[in-house]
């Protein structure tokens, strides 16, 4: 089966970080996106990238002229396939239940609080 | 109820942060744990994800192991993110073949374990996160050096005890405050009533 040119592009651009040795956190600061939107970027959401992105990341990575080359290409195959959301990536929601939490005041968490937590997790990005 | 979590010593918890600790020698920066990048070498994804999600939880452990959620809001706040993080991944290291099961037994789920399960499985992590961010032998060494330059300045040595620990946290291991306390209580280097009296009474939970 092919993969996702979209997601192709999610996963070079998480090698290509990681080869600078660059957290996900740097990184996204770095080029101006949240956190939770640079995880999807990775994933293949590429919706959060938009012109300031597409300055930045070459930049950011000090890619050369053909990594540029190649992250211009490779973003526009990922742009003109179909889109992927967060929820499509994850057919199976139980993927994401909790199993182990780090919670407030060390709280053990309920069922309903499980479902509540699916529910954000879930939930597109704001 | 048919999980059992047998608990470990902090003796057993100590040889399993030194053993990680070893192996990941090129992910420390000075005293500081590059938590993130251990993470990213177990082949673990770290997802941000915002909505809310800090009312009910900072960070877990998903039951896919390939993925550690975080609540968006603690990103940025990098001593408590990191503290997040490595406990989510003491958590898939003490309870392994949680994640290796194709489905969790039963009374595993965070939601059906007795009050005490949850004690004891939680009290491990938190041992075991300490012990990843703080490495036993660098916090020791650290504690007495910042100790003997701080002893002339101050006879207060609850005063000397909050200043040290602070230093500790914040100059030498990126983590809170609170958990460089912690860690100096699991090492004997301060005591409990020191901990309480310096830390837990002072700074609302």
């Amino acid at each position: 089966m092919n993969t996702s040119p979209a997601k192709a592009f999610g996963r070079w651009l998480r090698l290509q970080r990681q080869a600078r040795q660059l957290t996900a956190r740097e990184f996204a600061i770095a080029i101006g996106l949240a956190s939770a939107e640079y995880a999807e970027v990775e994933l293949g959401i590429v919706e959060w990238i938009t012109d300031a992105q597409e300055q930045l990341i070459p930049k950011a990575l000090e890619f050369s002229p053909q990594e540029v080359a190649a992250f211009e290409s490779s973003l526009t195959q990922a742009r003109e396939a179909t889109p992927i959301t967060f929820e499509s990536l994850f057919k199976d929601r139980d993927q994401l239940a909790p199993v182990r939490a780090c919670t407030p005041y060390r709280k053990q968490l309920t069922e309903a609080d499980r479902e509540n937590i699916l529910k954000a997790v879930f939930a597109p990005l704001r | 109820m048919s999980y059992t979590y047998k608990k470990k010593t902090p003796e057993q918890l100590e040889a399993i942060a030194a053993g990680i600790l070893a192996k990941k020698k090129d992910r420390c920066n000075g005293f500081v744990v590059n938590i993130e990048g251990i993470i990213e070498d177990c082949d673990i994804t770290i997802l941000p994800r915002s909505n809310g999600l800090h009312q009910w939880v900072y960070g877990y452990a998903a039951k896919d192991p390939h993925y550690i959620i975080v609540a968006e809001m603690i990103v940025g706040s990098l001593p408590t993110y990191r503290v997040v993080l490595a406990e989510e991944l003491s958590h898939i290291v003490l309870e392994f073949d949680l994640w290796t099961a194709d489905k969790l037994p039963e009374g595993a789920h965070c939601h059906e374990l007795t009050p005490e399960q949850h004690d004891e499985i939680e009290d491990n992590a938190d041992y075991l996160s300490c012990a990843l961010l703080c490495a036993k032998d660098h916090f020791s060494s650290q504690y007495h050096r910042r100790k003997s330059e701080a002893q002339p300045l101050s006879n207060d040595q609850d005063r000397i005890t909050r200043v040290v620990i602070d230093q500790l946290a914040k100059e030498d291991f990126g983590v809170m405050p609170m958990l460089a306390a912690r860690r100096a209580v699991q090492l004997g280097l301060i005591t409990k009533d020191s901990y309480k009296r310096n830390f837990l009474d002072r700074i609302p939970l």
